[in-house]
């Protein structure tokens, strides 16, 4: 099970996460992420204790980076990032998230996004369907 | 949250095994059919993704061996042989086991997974060595692709649904699966993920768009998907520069006319032109003709971009239909029961007030619950067919354990019955074809000599007869032997030695306690506690059994089964104050008995009906109610295994179909009754068993030292209506 620790300091908020990101904290994160992000002006996400992670708690991190950009605060993902999660970024194709600890050689294995044909792409998604 | 999954996992997995069993014993006869063979590993695949999706990682680990095995026949590196089959079927054993032990029930043998693991090793390890099967398997349309060797580059898009993880799938896990098909390049999309505050914390909005570079073909990428191809949108094809489009043609499943003609539209500029023929087959030969060439390129463009996403699935009707527990649906029953009782008392008010108006509402009230019944009663309607096809493996592992050869044969399996009554009829037709395989069909040998085919046939069959389903067990073997019977029962006393008896009446003596003709015991059959075992079981459901056998072509055992345990028809009777339902099904006629006729009888509880003389039990006395006979009383004549028999009442009121309600367990140990019915004035009916309470008049009526027992139980009957109507 996850557990969030929220620790406040002069305008930095640095949200410690341990154990299994996955959906069944999914809601508990994305309640603590929301906090942080209403507490303070800089966002520190520590994934150092972390011990695996899923789509949900990566799109949650994403969007609360989403959040802090718009609103003009700070988002890094703090601390030493365990191999493995960056493993789950890599292998999800998540380039973008802004991650300053993603090693050089780390991101080199991240695909160009170029690479695949723009158009042949276009040609096979098919129209979104409501859901 | 993870108990509900796994407890969704098991019920899949446990439909998918019935499936994947019968698929088996299909394809022992039919050892070439792809179709099988593709069926059967996809069943296996999916048992072995989701179990693993779900945590047990023991059963995907076991699984995958079987699976690995079932591409290599895929691949035509392996046959379908017995020992493939037979080793398989053991393997699903031990998949059900695992499965219990999951849930809490018994043990699964480690030394027995160990043991068939090694063995399908040994399987698919032989085909290494041994060369490919010298005749080729024919092409089939829907050939995977893992025989295209070289490698090209497939574009997936993948948009998981919004339920997708809630269900428990995780797109992580299928995209580690699909990278070892090949290498896998990822592009997620995160366009759609909403701002936080909006954001669902459990659904996927993530979406990918991946290029697999592998040598397996759509099916085998697809695969991966194939636990949640409901869930999410998928389309996996081809890149555009990749290897030219007839390799594509061959290489694609069946595909949609509807993508057929959308690709054939594109192709002809938008021009309105003659639909193509579906592409259900790309073997299929393009017609003949100058549209020959044109169709050909419909057809490849078509294959291009095959939809995998929501494909039809093996069983469309599972995407829509949904799993309830069967006590909710029992206690849905039960209260619609209750609004057919309470429908029943409003439109007495209503007609005793001579009010137009209520009546009116109270009618359309009645139409309204009648249907609302009906559909109650019909959402607990299954097809016999799974009680059916579970018959198949009884009989593979039966022939081969008596050396027999013996092929089951099914008809009208989409005959619906009650849940119920399927749940309690698996018993009784395992005895009956037990049974059969035993003593009705003769070994090959036997069977040449009298000149018949060496492989035997069951069948089953079941078909509706009004208000009853008639279910069958057909052997084609040497027949019951009358005369043996009949010696038998004399030996063991069941009837005098002179005593007349018609053939159906001596075939129903193989229904007695202790009766059996076998005369060793196997260990299939032949203890004599079968035969009353199935009688005891189908009398439980009100239902009766029927035998007809000719000696060397075969016996055949029907029971006639009510629709439903819910539901009766019924007769309702009057007794002093007390009220009695009747059941219609047993009842034959009904007949005026006056003070004359019994006075004729000298006193004897015999009516004589059109020269039959006709034993009758007055319930007034069996159920010890004050003698103030009136002066004209009705015998509603029975048909029971004892005979035909009277039950004479003060009243009888007219039919009426009832819901019945279970008197619950303080009474069960009264066996007259089967249960009790509300009447629209709030009083309780109860519902009496014709057959038992004749059995039971016989033993304690007749024999006065037993009145105690009478007693005792009539006691429990009065008691019983009395907690009822306490109740009520």
């Amino acid at each position: 099970m996850m557990q969030a620790t929220l620790e406040q300091s002069a305008g930095v908020c640095r949200v410690r996460l341990q154990g299994d990101l996955s959906i069944a904290s999914a809601a508990e994160l994305k309640a603590s992420l929301l906090g942080a992000l209403a507490s303070a002006t800089e966002l520190q996400v520590d994934l150092a204790e972390a011990t695996a992670l899923d789509i949900t708690a990566m799109q949650l991190l994403w969007a609360a980076n989403e959040a802090a950009r718009r609103s003009g605060h700070a988002f890094t993902l703090a601390g030493n990032i365990p191999e493995e999660m960056l493993l789950g970024f890599r292998e999800a194709g998540f380039e973008n998230i802004p991650i300053a600890q993603l090693s050089p050689q780390s991101n080199s294995t991240l695909i160009d996004s170029n690479s695949i044909d723009s158009k042949s792409m276009e040609s096979k998604s098919i129209e979104p369907k409501p859901y | 949250m993870t108990d509900k999954f796994k407890q969704a996992f098991i019920e899949e997995a446990r439909d998918i095994l019935v499936e994947l069993e019968s698929s088996l014993l299909e394809l022992n006869e039919n050892r070439t059919d792809r179709e099988l063979v593709g069926r059967v590993f996809r069943a296996m695949h999916t048992i072995k993704g989701s179990g693993g999706m779900f945590g047990f990682d023991k059963l995907a680990a076991f699984v995958h061996n079987l699976e690995n095995a079932f591409d290599e026949v895929r691949n035509n590196r392996l046959a379908v042989s017995s020992e493939l089959v037979n080793l398989s079927l053991s393997a699903l054993d031990q998949i059900k086991a695992m499965l219990q032990e999951a849930v809490g029930q018994g043990q699964a043998s480690d030394e027995v997974c160990q043991d068939l693991t090694a063995k399908l090793r040994r399987l698919t390890e032989k085909t290494e060595t041994t060369a490919v099967p010298a005749t080729p398997l024919p092409p089939v349309p829907v050939a995977p692709l893992a025989a295209v060797t070289e490698t090209r580059e497939w574009a997936v898009h993948f948009r998981p649904g919004a339920d997708l993880m809630r269900n428990g799938a995780d797109p992580l896990l299928l995209m580690r699966e699909l990278r070892q098909l090949g290498e896998l390049r990822v592009k997620a999309s995160l366009t759609e993920i909403p701002p936080i505050g909006e954001l669902d914390p459990e659904r996927c909005y993530v979406s990918w768009d991946m290029v697999l570079t592998t040598g397996a073909g759509a099916e085998a990428i697809a695969d991966v998907f194939i636990f949640v191809t409901d869930l999410c949108e998928l389309t996996i094809e081809p890149m555009k520069e990749a290897t030219p489009a007839p390799v594509v043609a061959q290489v694609a499943a069946p595909i949609s006319p509807v993508t057929a003609l959308a690709g054939a539209l594109a192709a002809l500029g938008g021009k309105p032109a003659i639909p193509p023929p579906p592409m259900a087959s790309p073997s299929a030969s393009p017609p003949p003709g100058p549209k020959a060439a044109e169709s050909k390129a419909v057809g490849s463009k078509a294959a291009e971009s095959k939809p995998w996403g929501r494909r039809q699935s093996d069983t469309p009707d599972n995407a829509t239909s949904i799993r309830v527990p069967a006590a909710k649906l029992d206690q849905f029953v039960d209260l619609v029961g209750e609004l057919v009782t309470v429908q029943a008392r409003l439109f007495d008010i209503a007609v005793r007030r001579e009010d137009p108006e209520v009546v009116a509402v109270s009618e359309e009230i009645e139409r309204l619950t009648t249907a609302l019944r009906e559909k109650s009663i019909g959402i607990r309607m299954l097809p016999i067919r799974a009680t059916f096809e579970r018959f198949r493996r009884l009989v593979h592992d039966l022939a081969r354990d008596l050396h027999k050869e013996v092929e089951l044969t099914i008809e009208g399996a989409e005959t619906e019955l009650d849940k119920s009554v399927l749940d309690q009829l698996n018993d009784p037709m395992m005895h009956l074809i037990r049974n059969s395989m035993d003593h009705g069909i003769e070994s090959a040998e036997k069977r040449r000599a009298a000149g018949k085919r060496p492989g035997a046939t069951i069948h089953l069959s079941a078909r509706h007869s009004g208000a009853s389903v008639l279910i069958s067990i057909a052997d084609d073997g040497g027949g019951i032997d009358a005369a043996a019977v009949r010696e038998r029962a004399v030996e063991k006393g069941l009837v005098a030695a002179d005593a007349q008896l018609s053939e159906s009446q001596i075939f129903s003596l193989i229904l007695a306690p202790g009766f059996s003709t076998a005369r060793q015991i196997t260990d299939v059959s032949g203890r004599g506690v079968g035969m009353d075992v199935v009688r005891r079981s189908v009398e439980m459901l009100r239902g009766g059994i029927e035998i007809t056998s000719k000696p060397g072509i075969g016996t055949t055992v029907t029971l006639r089964l009510p629709l439903t345990l819910a539901i009766i028809d019924g007769l309702l009777v009057r007794v002093e104050r007390a009220y009695f339902v009747l059941p219609l099904a047993t009842t034959l006629e009904c007949i005026e008995l006056t003070r004359k006729d019994i006075e004729k009888a000298n006193g004897k509880h015999v009516a004589n009906v059109r020269g039959e003389i006709i034993p009758y039990i007055r319930l007034r006395e069996y159920f010890n109610m004050p003698e103030k006979r009136p002066e004209r009383e009705q015998i509603m004549v029975a048909e029971t295994e004892e005979g035909r028999f009277g039950f004479v009442v003060d009243e009888v009121l007219g039919d009426h179909q009832t819901v019945i309600k279970n008197l619950g367990r303080f009474y069960r140990q009264v066996e007259m009754v089967s249960g009790a019915t509300i009447l629209g004035n709030g009083t309780v009916a109860l519902i009496l068993d014709p057959q038992r309470l004749v059995r039971d008049a016989l033993r304690t009526m007749t024999v006065g030292s037993r009145a105690g027992a009478r007693e005792k139980s009539r006691l429990a009957v009065k008691e019983a209506a009395g907690a009822m109507a306490a109740s009520s």
